[in-house]
């Protein structure tokens, strides 16, 4: 309520801002405002053809409000409309000269999710002359089949010269996005039970962000510092989930001993828990002239914490550093070069995950039982680097050529192990771009870009089980036995969608034979695939061609018409696993 | 002895094939606005789209690798495939007029119909439904 009452009284704060230009002087003032309602009306199935629309099949009243007024460099512009109770937008901006500028913003829609039948999992055990024991099975755990949210998003955004002298602006802003409803939370349960549960939980997510920032000129360069707030938390209940007591799948036996395996069994958990997380975030950018060239260039620091999980009292934190240079600068009188570089560096924290030993209290004497303690080292941490340059020369006063090569590299330390070969991915990149333009009558675009990328991001984990009868034996003495666990020793075959090689083809042009039609006709294609995955031919293909028309055979008449085809193929591998239970 | 561990002589791997998943999709549209007389227009707009997604056939080398284990177990995967199948039409469909009584004086009215044909349905079982509005109102320019 207090923030709904903030929002209200900064908007009443620049309508009376509004008011204020307008009320000095002469000026343009132009209204329009729409009374009406609608109807609407829903058969079957409602989730994927009513996505975004409120199901309800009712009348509702509905409005649209525009004005503009404007005196002098004062100008104040407001746009709304009403459609339901849960599809409202509307914009508010006001400017007074290059003094204050300030705009509000309030949307809200509605989301329809579909529910999961919990249908596509179906499996049960057969033995060869009858169906065994093992098997998947699901249920309902409330009586809800509708799933839907109401997102709405208020932002504002408020700048105030504050010296002419240096042009100096202060900028405040603030965005909040809430999202109320009911959603799906599906938990799954597999010891005694190879079992599926859904329940309705009711959503309360809320996204808070604000921008403090000062910006300036100095030395006749642009400088300014940005800092940001974030937070997200979730205010809906938790979803529980009962998880089975552990014990042999078909005969109920075993207890204890399935237990010892599992980190919780016979417990009802929270499931599906949202973060609660906070970023902060400190940016420093500076625009201007280097030379006859033109430059941005900014730096970036965040930090990202998850404030609702807390692992053996270490911090989940998430930090970045960043760097962009950017520059435009001619080199002839017909060329000009534009250059890119970025250097970005991402670090988490590294929490200890403590789980109890496996069969704990169950080895023979003088057997330690095997622990799976670990340390989980993000993937993520990383150091990205890229830059590019292009050359782009005017050919002659119709034609156009740009002409670019650049370099990506992702860095990976602590992947596929903890400080270890620094897995490095490089990816070497050209482009050719040409355009022919012939006044308004003929617009030809071609593109073709080429990445070759060595050593892109595999699993560190193998997708395929070689034969552990070949490989496996018995882990402690006076045992025959081999253990589930052991199956990791077994997994071979790096596996990737990411390519070693692709290529991407653009074509578009566009005929105007005279100012009643208008013909484009494009094409897009893309073929990747990945040469280092052994047996495994990875690839992935896109074939996109389109054409529209514009007719306009009389100022009375105008005729829109296109076609749009797209065939994707990937292809990758499916694995079975060989296995007796 | 551990109960109910994985036996030494009872794990075999798994076996793969390469498979490809192709979707297709096919956009049509027109749209059209008459203005009969300055006071009078007219809009329309039609939509339709289909889309496909299907997985090959396929099959997988396991012999070599159960070596005569796991006979009672059917290998072959004639349905699998389908599980993946997308196979769906939208079409849509939107009439409008605005008729001018007054230079400041506007009756408006339009109406909106969408239907989609779903004949594979997906985890959320069959899509197919329906969505009509109509709308109509008075706008006040001034």
């Amino acid at each position: 309520m207090k923030r709904l009452i903030s929002v209200f009284g900064f908007s009443l704060l620049l309508i009376f801002a509004a008011m204020i230009s307008a009320e000095t002087g002469e000026g343009t003032q132009k209204y329009s405002l729409w009374l009406g309602g609608h109807y609407t009306d829903f058969k079957d199935y409602t989730p994927k053809v009513g996505e975004y629309k409120l199901y309800s099949d009712n009348a509702f009243p509905e409005f649209k409000l525009n004005t503009f007024s404007q005196n002098g460099s004062s100008i104040f512009r407001l746009d709304a409309h009403y459609f339901d109770y849960e599809n409202v937008n509307g914009v508010l901006k006001t400017k007074t000269g290059d003094l204050f500028k300030a705009q509000f913003q309030y949307r809200s829609m509605t989301n329809n999710k579909g529910m999961d039948l919990l249908e596509n999992m179906a499996a049960r055990e057969w033995l060869g002359t009858g169906p065994g024991g093992k098997y998947v099975t699901h249920e309902f755990l409330d009586d809800v089949t509708k799933f839907s949210t109401h997102r709405e998003e208020m932002s504002g955004k408020a700048e105030l010269l504050v010296s002419r002298k240096n042009d100096v602006r202060v900028i405040a802003a603030h965005r909040m996005i809430r999202e109320t409803g009911n959603a799906q939370e599906i938990g799954n349960t597999h010891c005694f039970n190879c079992h599926l549960g859904s329940q309705s939980v009711d959503v309360e997510k809320t996204t808070n962000s604000f921008k403090v920032g000062l910006e300036g000129k100095a030395l006749e360069q642009k400088l300014a510092y940005t800092f940001g707030y974030r937070k997200f938390e979730s205010k809906g209940p938790d979803a529980y989930f009962y998880y089975d007591e552990a014990k042999h799948p078909v005969n109920g036996g075993s207890g204890a001993e399935f237990s010892s395996r599992q980190i919780f069994d016979n417990e009802t958990l929270i499931i599906n828990q949202y973060p609660e997380t906070e970023k902060m975030s400190h940016k420093v950018t500076s625009k201007g002239m280097l030379g006859t060239a033109n430059y941005a260039a900014a730096l970036t620091y965040s930090r990202v914490e998850n404030k609702k999980i807390n692992f053996t009292g270490d911090e989940l934190v998430s930090e970045a550093f960043g760097g962009q240079l950017n520059l435009n600068a001619p080199i002839s009188p017909k060329s000009r070069l534009v250059a890119k570089l970025g250097v970005n560096k991402i670090d988490n924290t590294d929490p200890f995950i403590d789980v109890p030993g496996y069969r704990e209290g169950r080895w023979p004497v003088g057997v330690e039982a095997p622990s799976f303690d670990f340390t989980r080292y993000s993937a993520l941490n990383r150091t990205n680097l890229d830059g590019s340059a292009e050359v782009i020369t005017k050919l002659n006063p119709k034609m156009t050529l740009g002409v670019l090569g650049g370099l990506e590299s992702v860095s990976r330390a602590d992947y596929p192990e903890y400080d270890g070969d620094n897995n490095t991915s490089t990816t070497l990149i050209g482009q050719l771009n040409f355009k022919y333009r012939d006044g308004l009558k003929h617009t030809t675009r071609i593109k073709y870009r080429l990445e070759k990328t060595s050593d892109p991001f595999t699993s560190g984990r193998g997708l395929f089980e070689a034969i552990g009868n070949d490989i496996l034996t018995a882990p402690y003495p006076n045992s025959t036995f081999i253990f589930y666990f052991q199956r990791e020793d077994l997994r071979y075959q790096a596996i990737t969608t990411e390519p070693t090689i692709k290529h991407e083809f653009e074509f578009s042009t566009s005929y105007r034979p005279n100012e009643k039609v208008n013909l484009m006709v494009g094409l897009k294609a893309t073929m990747d695939k990945n040469s280092d995955l052994d047996s495994l031919d990875v690839k992935h293909s896109m074939f996109q061609p389109n054409l529209n028309l514009t007719l306009t055979p009389d100022p009375a008449w105008v005729l829109v018409t296109g076609y749009t085809y797209n065939q994707s193929t990937s292809r990758g591998p499916i694995t079975v696993p060989l296995f007796d239970g | 002895m551990f109960a109910d561990s994985v036996g030494a002589a009872q794990h075999y791997g798994s076996a793969y094939s390469m498979v490809d998943y192709t979707s297709k999709n096919h956009g049509i549209f027109a749209s059209v606005s008459y203005i009969p007389a300055t006071n009078m227009t007219f809009t329309g707009t039609v939509n339709y789209n289909k889309t496909t997604g299907e997985l090959d056939d396929f099959t997988v080398n396991y012999e070599d690798k159960l070596r005569g284990g796991l006979t009672h177990f059917d290998y072959t995967f004639e349905e699998t495939p389908s599980y993946s199948d997308i196979d769906y039409a939208l079409m849509n469909f939107a009439l409008g007029m605005e008729y001018k009584f007054t230079p400041t004086v506007t009756f408006t009215a339009d109406m909106d119909y969408a239907d989609l044909k779903d004949k594979a349905g997906t985890v959320y079982g069959d899509e197919s439904g329906s969505y009509f509005m109509i709308r109509s109102g008075i706008r006040f320019d001034f």
